[in-house]
């Protein structure tokens, strides 16, 4: 099962494998010059690092994380200035998941009740899983991942009523397995990639569109830096996550 | 195109930059005629606003012609003149709705951040850091605008001038609703820690609203004199022992009924107190210096009510919450709702009760103002506001 999912070839776990022994080097060469309190820290990263790229040059069935997982609840609530059945039908249509959800490169509705996902990250693997979706209409809709994709997971997005005429309260709640454990959790976090910021930063995207019908963004916007040194800024912020799409 | 950049603390550069395009389909660009520096880029200016970099193009108060529009935006046209708000608000959310404009919850793209930093996100700004949106700032040739359908307030009326405008974009409104907030009665006097350009609005303001007496507090001479020309009755703070009980005696022992920090997290004192807030904002232990505030709190008569238009980011130590809590105070304060000033602030300037002009010193090139935000900083050459020309030649 687990080895349906996997989609790193052989070649490139070599080369990641080598990567990873020269990052670790390098980070390590590089904390030994510093001599700073932060270079404690990136030597214990390096030491990780390279340690983990000669047990995969060693072993071809190891794989870039360690073998454990941890899990991620996920609970957050919006209210959205416009009506539960817009909203709803945004939601329930596979199609429009890109244009809110970071990083989601398309779904498809394979089947009634069945949808095929495509996810990249800025770096790292491409994921992909299928979903099997049961929905209450208007009201609640619901997933799972079947066939233990790599990122395991299951949750609802539920519509309400809200107080104000026209509004309506969003309730998501989900829960993610993620392989490689904590590690996987700090990169995610570092790279605003975690589960929790990636709901809450779709949920703003989704009201954001629903309401103004565009994704307020900079990118793209004149600056007085350049190169590389923008890039940095943007990452810091991520301000480069996702250009503007239109609802 | 030609951009002021923010590039560290004290250190402002004019760059050059690529020019702004449309992004969304409800931007515009406008192109700059008048921009100005505002007292809180002073903030940014000496570093007290966290999340700036180097490169950052700084400005919030601009004005220009409409020089290209996005498809979403239907009710302007290349050609238009317009100013700005510094708030940049959607007009969509519960917030614009309710004429909350600067509470914005969709324009902010690094909501995220503020919410860390503050537990909720206000409306994204032009050239205020990144925590406040990372937006592009105006003291630069050409600007975009997202939401250009909400914010950018049309002026047809040729017959009057850039410079009698301009401050539609933050410091009228800012003064205004300074006033407003003190919810004025006929017969009540009004309090201003503060006689910049803010604070000047707000009692030019506090009158139009009907207050009977307004009392300037401020340290500068050139600035009494500007309070005291729009009818404010003069405090110097370093020529008085004590401002409060200055305050309890010019108005029979009881207080002004109402009281308006226009200075925020920069405050300058005397006194113990305010070396121990120096001390300790230097040393990023406490982030605002609240010591016009403190003032204001403990001046204010009992049941008044202080209001604050000066700017604060993080957090104060020693409120005297006792003194506020047992007189029964009310407090109004927060970033300007600018959008919902606009046609009767612009009506007063058409109409000849305020001439704007009035509180600007200095007029420079955009090749000028990092001399001019140095002159600003240290209250130099009595400046008290500087316009900026964004196409002028450099002399």
């Amino acid at each position: 099962m687990r080895e349906q999912s996997q989609d790193i070839t052989p070649a490139s776990d070599r080369w990641i494998s080598g990567t990873m022994i020269a990052a670790g080097g390098m980070l390590i060469g590089y904390s030994l010059l510093k001599r700073n309190r932060s270079a404690l820290a990136i030597s214990a990263a390096g030491a990780a690092v390279l340690s983990r790229g000669i047990m995969m040059k060693r072993d071809p069935g190891v794989g870039i994380l360690p073998d454990t997982t941890t899990s991620v609840d996920v609970h957050r609530t919006v209210s959205i200035q416009r009506p539960k059945r817009e909203l709803y039908e945004y939601w329930s249509k596979a199609e429009n998941m890109p244009t809110f959800m970071i990083d989601v490169q398309s779904v498809t509705q394979t089947a009634p009740d069945r949808q095929h996902w495509k996810m990249s990250f800025p770096v790292g693997p491409s994921l992909e899983w299928d979903a099997e979706v049961d929905e209450q209409a208007g009201e609640r809709i619901g997933w799972r991942t079947i066939n233990h994709p790599p990122l395991e997971h299951y949750g609802s997005v539920e519509f309400l009523d809200g107080n104000h005429s026209g509004e309506t309260v969003v309730h998501f709640s989900a829960h993610y397995v993620l392989p490689g454990g904590l590690l996987t959790r700090g990169v995610a976090m570092m790279a605003g990639r975690d589960p929790e910021q990636m709901a809450r930063e779709n949920l703003r995207r989704f009201k954001q569109l629903m309401e103004t019908g565009e994704l307020a963004t900079t990118a793209g916007q004149p600056t007085g830096r350049s190169g590389i040194r923008n890039q940095i800024t943007e990452s810091l912020y991520h301000e480069n996550m996702g250009r503007t799409r239109t609802a | 195109m030609k951009a002021l950049c923010w590039n560290g603390k004290k250190n402002v550069k004019v760059e050059t930059v690529p020019d702004p395009h449309i992004i969304n389909p409800r931007d515009a660009v406008i192109r700059v005629t008048r921009t100005a520096i505002c007292g809180s880029d002073l903030h940014l200016y000496n570093g007290f606003v966290p999340t700036m970099h180097s490169g950052d193009i700084l400005g919030h108060e601009f004005m220009g012609e409409v020089v290209e529009v996005g498809n979403g935006v239907k009710n302007l046209k290349v050609g238009d003149r317009v100013i700005v708000p510094f708030p940049i608000a959607c007009g969509n959310c519960y917030f614009c709705k309710n004429e909350m404009y600067s509470v914005c919850d969709n324009s902010n793209p690094n909501a995220w951040l503020a919410e860390k930093m503050n537990g909720f996100s206000p409306a994204g700004l032009f050239g205020y850091s990144h925590m406040y949106g990372g937006y592009a700032g105006g003291q630069s040739q050409f600007a975009r605008v997202p939401f250009a359908d909400i914010g950018p307030f049309k002026i047809e009326d040729r017959s009057l001038s850039d410079e009698q405008v301009l401050f539609l974009t933050d410091i009228f409104p800012t003064g205004y609703m300074a006033a407003e907030n003190c919810d004025i009665e006929p017969e009540n006097t009004v309090a201003v820690w503060g006689c910049g350009p803010v604070g000047w609005f707000a009692i030019k303001s506090a009158f139009l609203l009907g207050a009977k007496r307004v009392i300037a507090i401020d340290r500068f001479p050139e600035r009494l004199m500007l309070a005291q020309r729009a009818g404010a009755e003069p405090i110097n703070y370093d020529k008085v022992d004590d401002v409060i009980e200055t305050l309890k005696e010019m108005t029979g022992g009881i207080g002004p009924d109402a009281c308006i920090d226009a200075v925020g997290m920069e405050a300058h004192g005397t006194g113990p107190m305010a070396a121990y807030d120096k001390v300790k904002q230097m040393m990023r232990i406490e982030m605002d210096r609240p010591i016009v505030l403190r003032q204001a709190l403990q001046a204010c008569r009992k049941g008044g009510t202080v209001s604050i238009p000066g700017v604060y980011a993080g957090f104060v130590d020693r409120m005297p919450m006792g003194s506020a809590f047992n007189k029964g105070l009310t407090l109004k304060m927060g970033q300007t709702h600018v959008h919902k000033y606009l046609p009767k602030l612009f009506d007063h300037i058409r109409n000849g009760d305020i001439d704007c002009r009035e509180v600007i010193s200095h007029r420079l090139t955009l090749e000028h103002a990092p001399k001019g935000y140095e002159v600003f900083s240290n209250k130099e050459q009595n400046c008290t506001k500087i316009v900026l020309d964004p196409w002028a030649e450099a002399a």
